[in-house]
């Protein structure tokens, strides 16, 4: 389940993550808060100018910039006016991860793309938008930062029951897509956030979840081959107490995330993907 | 049969197996739909939830209804059930039944007959007796001179003489027919007029003939008629009255004048205001159009009395010319009859006649070009034809000039004026204007138009009209009325030498509009000796069509025909003369004194308001389509079930897998449901198809094997050439009708019968191909003993030089399955100088080759041969033509050429 087995499948939907990521353009994250963590200073350095010690390099002044911007000791040089910069240092880090249980291979019309496919999509989108950034990138379990491309092929590469041992860094922020219909991920999260790590929980949805639009005797049945089928008289009572159920589900994974400090968001499978990423990268990069 | 009240079934024990629609309710109650199986995997979710267990599935009562509904419609239906409302009284035993089926039934000849079928109907089919009376005379008259008497017939036959009974566009002899009632014995019943409810004079006298014989009803289909009453040929068209039943709300109707080829040149509303009863309208149309048009209709009134004929000598102005010009002259550019005539010609006849025929030649409108009358004999008769309705337009000129004329309109000045010369003082003088009142009146003045010579006259004598004039006042054209008709005069040359009027643009309009002066007055024509034989009669609804009977009218008796049965409306011809005669016109039924009134009232008769009689409707189609219907409901239903789900969520497209499949099944159903006309239709005779056949030659096992090589050519026809034969046959030459056959293959073995040679002589003479197949060698004695009968003409080898060698392939060799001498054409055939052969002569065997031959090279040139004789056949001498010269020596080998 890690990685699909249809590589031209895959490869559609990296393109169109890439596309959706153009149209969203860089998403840099937000810095982290407070002192890191040591051992981890100097070691990643990121080739371009941004805030940090070392000196990147003097560069003209430009009309506008702040007279406190000036090095006057090179400036005074030559004619011109210098400004230092210096290099940036990049401790921040993405990391991502899709629910590879099979509840996620679902989709209730032949139009509408699995809960996989759709989190795949979101989650690659966001991870090539963070690394237009400059950011690093990274798929859950995996101990070096890596191309997006690499990352979006092993965005499942930890098992649920994995989950909790994943090795972390400072300064790594998560996104977890899943249906989180498996409680085991939910309690993951907690194990997660208790390592300092900030992040984003993406609930993934069908539209059929979301509104059980049966009528009439229906035989439901989960997509894990050794799980019986239950009959339902699907009408407004069934819909009721279904809804109640789904609204429950909801909260607890809701409830789960504003416990450890993490956003949440419910993404239904039949939204615009632009629309979607918006809401979601907004989210990635909140408070 | 039992009945329930009007309602009764023919096979009521069918309705026993309403016994198992418990049955049915029993088993869709216990049947569930098929559980629908679907991967939820949310539905873990529930896992947690008390769910009571689903009560017992029960299907939608409508569905329910649906079915049983379907079940009980098929059943009703097997049963047989007919609605026969029963009337209050009982049907007849006797029933006299009139049909009006004169011009004013035709309207809604249709609706009158089939209330009488419904009325035959009603009887009782055994023992009912029908005495049916019609009661206008058929074309050609009643037979015998009066209405036959009525007789007392079966239904049955009432019906079959029904539907034989058609309306004519002429009047009614319903005081004969009730003259005949009267002796129609035993007596009715009850007695039935149908029509459309206007009546006629002898109304009255039918009404108590029908009343005499027992109870006596009307029977009408209303209907609204439009009558053309009278037209009359005005400036430009004609005036039209039309005439319509009293007490009508406002209407508009349309008039359309339509021409030869049947299209419409004018339409023009007829406004009837609210209970008003007539409309006169004119129709205009171009001058240049008059000439074609060939009727005026009322449209969407389907009566003869809605159309208006019209007739040559109504229509196109017919102009006599006449020239004092010597004949001959040098250049017809320096004729002033040639301006004339190129003036004139788009819009009249022009007839040109000798000078000294004047007074005698017979037409509305004469111009006189340069022709001074002078002598008193001839002037008078000239001004005599003038007083009776003649026009006489007198152009001036030098022999005008010099003799003066006594068809001046005013006294002229002896002696030309001429203006714009070295000497003279005045300078050519432009035109002046044009008269208001005058018939030129709105001419544009061309700047351009000056005159230098010109006749003058003394405008100011009594009764003179000044149409136009020049830039100092002299007049150009005069007119004075003469009794009926008009004296006319252009005072300048209709040549270039004095003016350069006809060379402008103004000429052609001026005549144009003198033209319509001789309309206005009342048609003359030549009188001829022969009498006028009917060529295209107008039938009841108002369409011309072959006469059903010969009709003469002697031409002296024409002014005062009518429209009868004797001499129906129509075109009448008598050589190149050919007239209308209308319904309408002149003594029609249709009279000025003639008002639409209500037979009712005119009869005093009770009106039968119910145009439908009893009758037995069978229910049975309408429950079995209900049945289907209901059928069908069901199974688009189970369908969009399984197809349709999950159900597109609001705002998504329909995906196209799913619009596809539903589409599918539609498809598949109305498929099913289609009723399968098509076979019967590809079965149907092709009209236009081209027609071979097999002249039947007495040897049945030879004409086998030429309809089969025939059949195999027309195939091999279809799939290379144009031409698409008909299925081919064998006709026998004596009885068949040859005509329609476009080739005939005789596989000549015995000589024909005489009426059989003739009829081919015939087929020959009317342009057929006859393709004669000895099967052997020609021997002189054979041909002879076998060609004739036929008294062909000279034949000559055919050779490739011979259009039958090119009609589609190039050939040089005419072979069929043998390689037997030459094959004979008619003489004098081969080149584009001569004509076509109708006979190809010859031993060839082609029919053998086509039917199939061992030699698949020998079959393809016979092939050939085959294709080249029916193209010929169809074309002609078409390919001989010059402009097929140069493709031809393209194509033909070098050694050839």
């Amino acid at each position: 389940m890690s990685t699909p087995a249809d590589p031209g499948r895959q490869h559609r939907l990296w393109a169109r993550a890439e596309a959706a990521a153009a149209v969203l353009g860089p998403l840099a994250l937000p810095r982290p808060q407070g002192r890191r963590r040591g051992g981890q200073e100097g070691i990643h350095r990121s080739r371009v100018a941004g805030e940090g010690r070392d000196f990147w390099q003097f560069r003209p002044l430009e009309p506008g910039e702040s007279r406190e911007q000036v090095d006057w000791r090179r400036s005074a040089r030559s004619d011109a006016l210098y400004v230092r910069t210096h290099e940036r240092e990049q401790p921040a880090r993405l990391l991502l991860w899709v629910d590879p249980s099979p509840s996620m291979a679902y989709a209730s019309a032949p139009g509408l793309p699995t809960k996989a496919d759709h989190a795949r999509l979101l989650a690659g989108a966001l991870c090539a938008a963070v690394a237009r950034a400059g950011e690093r990138v990274a798929a859950l379990g995996e101990a070096r930062a890596a191309s997006p491309r690499l990352v979006f092929e092993h965005l499942s590469g930890v098992a649920v029951p994995d989950l909790r041992r994943v090795p972390l860094a400072a300064g790594d922020r998560l996104l977890l897509a899943s249906d989180f219909l498996d409680p085991a991920v939910t309690d993951a999260v907690a194990a997660l956030a208790v390592r300092g790590a900030p992040g984003l929980l993406l609930q993934v949805a069908d539209p059929a979840e979301i509104s059980f639009p049966f009528t009439g005797r229906v035989a439901l049945h989960d997509l894990d081959p050794t799980a019986t089928e239950r009959v339902v008289d699907a009408g407004p009572e069934a819909r009721a107490r279904y809804l109640a159920v789904w609204q429950a589900h909801l909260d607890r994974v809701a409830a789960a995330a504003r416990a450890v400090g993490w956003q949440w968001r419910l993404e239904a499978t039949d939204r615009p993907l632009s629309r979607a990423l918006a809401d979601a990268a907004r989210a990635l990069v909140g408070p | 049969m039992t009945g329930l009240g009007p309602l009764a079934l023919t096979t009521p024990t069918v309705l026993l197996g309403a016994l198992v629609l418990p049955l049915l309710w029993w088993l869709i109650r216990r049947l569930p739909p098929p559980l629908r199986r679907l991967p939820f995997p949310a539905i873990r979710l529930l896992g947690a939830v008390e769910t009571p267990p689903p009560p017992t599935a029960r299907p939608p009562w409508w569905l329910l209804a649906l079915r049983l509904g379907a079940l009980t419609a098929l059943l009703l239906a097997l049963a047989g059930p007919v609605w026969a409302p029963r009337s209050a009284t009982p049907p007849p035993q006797r029933l006299l039944l009139v049909l009006d089926n004169d011009w004013t039934s035709a309207g809604r000849w249709a609706d009158v007959r089939a209330a009488a079928a419904r009325r035959l109907a009603a009887l009782d089919p055994a023992t009912a007796r029908v005495a049916l009376v019609t009661t206008t005379p058929p074309p050609g008259g009643w037979a015998g001179g009066a209405p036959p008497a009525p007789r007392w017939v079966s239904v049955e036959t009432a019906r079959q003489v029904l539907a034989a009974v058609q309306a004519y566009a002429w009047r009614a002899d319903r005081a004969g027919v009730a003259a005949r009632l009267a002796g129609l014995s035993p007596r009715a019943d009850a007695a039935l007029w149908l029509s459309t409810g206007w009546a006629a004079a002898d109304d009255a006298a039918l009404g108590r003939a029908l009343a005499a014989h027992g109870p006596a009803r009307l029977v009408n289909a209303e209907d609204t008629p439009v009558v053309v009453r009278q037209f009359d040929g005005v400036a430009g068209g004609w005036q039209v009255q039309l005439v319509r039943p009293a007490g009508l709300p406002a209407r508009t109707e349309r008039l359309l004048a339509i021409d030869a080829g049947g299209r419409v040149r004018a339409d023009v509303p007829v406004v009837f205001g609210p209970r008003e009863i007539t409309a006169t309208v004119r129709v205009q149309v171009p001058v240049a159009e008059l000439g074609r048009i060939t009727r005026l209709v009322v449209e969407g009134q389907p009566s003869a009395a809605a159309v208006a004929l019209l007739d040559a000598g109504v229509l196109r102005p017919r102009v006599v010319l006449l020239s004092g010009e010597r004949a001959g002259a040098a250049s017809p550019l320096r004729s002033a009859a040639f301006y004339v005539r190129r003036a004139l010609e788009p819009h009249a006849d022009v007839q040109s006649a000798p000078a000294a025929e004047a007074a005698t030649v017979a037409a509305n409108l004469k111009l006189l070009v340069d022709l001074p009358i002078a002598d008193v004999a001839q002037a008078r008769a000239m001004l005599a034809w003038v007083r009776a309705g003649g026009v006489a337009l007198t152009i001036a000129g030098p022999r005008v000039a010099e003799n003066g004329t006594r068809l001046a309109p005013a006294p002229l000045v002896t002696g030309i004026r001429t203006v714009g010369t070295r000497l003279s003082w005045d300078a050519p003088q432009p035109l002046g204007g044009f008269a208001a009142d005058g018939p030129l009146a709105g001419l544009a003045v061309d700047p351009a138009v000056v005159v230098r010579r010109q006749v003058l006259a003394d405008p100011s004598a009594p009764g003179v009209e000044r149409w136009a004039w020049l830039k100092d006042g002299t007049p150009l054209v005069t007119a004075r009325r003469a009794g009926a008709g008009l004296l006319v005069m252009l005072h300048t040359d209709a040549d270039p030498a004095w003016s350069n009027l006809p060379l402008g643009g103004l000429f052609e309009p001026m005549l144009r509009r003198l033209l319509p002066l001789a309309a206005g007055v009342a048609q003359r024509r030549d009188v001829t000796a022969e009498p006028l034989v009917l060529e295209a009669a107008l039938d009841g609804e108002g369409v011309l069509a072959d006469p059903l009977q010969p009709a003469l009218i002697a031409p002296g008796r024409w002014p005062a025909a009518a429209a009868t049965a004797l001499t129906p409306p129509g075109l009448y011809r008598a050589g190149g003369d050919v007239r209308a005669l209308n319904l309408a016109r002149v003594a029609g039924p249709v009279g000025p004194a003639y008002r639409f009134q209500s037979r009712a009232d005119v009869t005093g008769l009770p009106v039968d308001m119910a145009l439908t009689g009893a009758i037995r409707t069978p229910l049975a189609p309408w429950l079995l389509g209900l049945a289907l219907l209901l059928v069908v409901a069901d199974g688009l239903w189970s369908t969009a079930r399984l197809l349709a789900w999950p159900r597109p969520w609001p705002g998504r497209a329909l995906p196209w897998r799913r619009a596809a499949g539903g589409g599918l099944m539609v498809l598949v159903l109305l498929v099913l449901l289609m009723p399968a006309p098509t076979r019967a239709q590809s079965a149907a005779v092709d009209p236009d198809a081209v027609a071979l056949a097999v002249v039947a030659s007495g040897n049945p096992a030879a004409d086998d094997r030429a309809r089969a090589g025939l059949a195999a050519l027309a195939q091999v026809l279809a799939t290379r050439t144009a031409v698409r034969p008909a299925p081919v046959r064998v006709v026998d030459p004596a009885t068949a009708d040859l005509g329609r056959h476009a080739l005939l293959y005789w596989p000549a073995a015995a000589p024909l019968s005489p009426v059989g040679a003739r009829r081919l002589s015939a087929y020959l003479a009317s342009g057929g191909l006859v393709v004669v197949d000895f099967g052997a060698d020609v021997t002189p004695a054979a041909a002879t003993r076998l060609l004739g009968p036929l008294a062909l003409p000279r034949l000559e080898p055919l050779t490739d030089e011979h259009v039958l060698a090119r009609a589609f392939y190039l050939l040089d060799r005419f072979s069929g399955r043998r390689e037997s001498g030459a094959v004979w054409v008619e003489a004098g055939t081969a080149g584009r100088e001569g004509g076509v052969a109708g006979v190809v002569l010859g031993g060839g065997g082609w029919a053998d080759a086509w039917a199939g031959d061992d030699d698949a090279r020998r079959r393809e040139l016979a092939l050939r041969f085959g294709i080249n004789l029916v193209m010929y056949a169809l074309t002609g001498t078409y390919k001989a033509d010059q402009a097929h010269v140069k493709a031809l020596l393209d194509r033909l080998p070098e050694r050839q050429r």
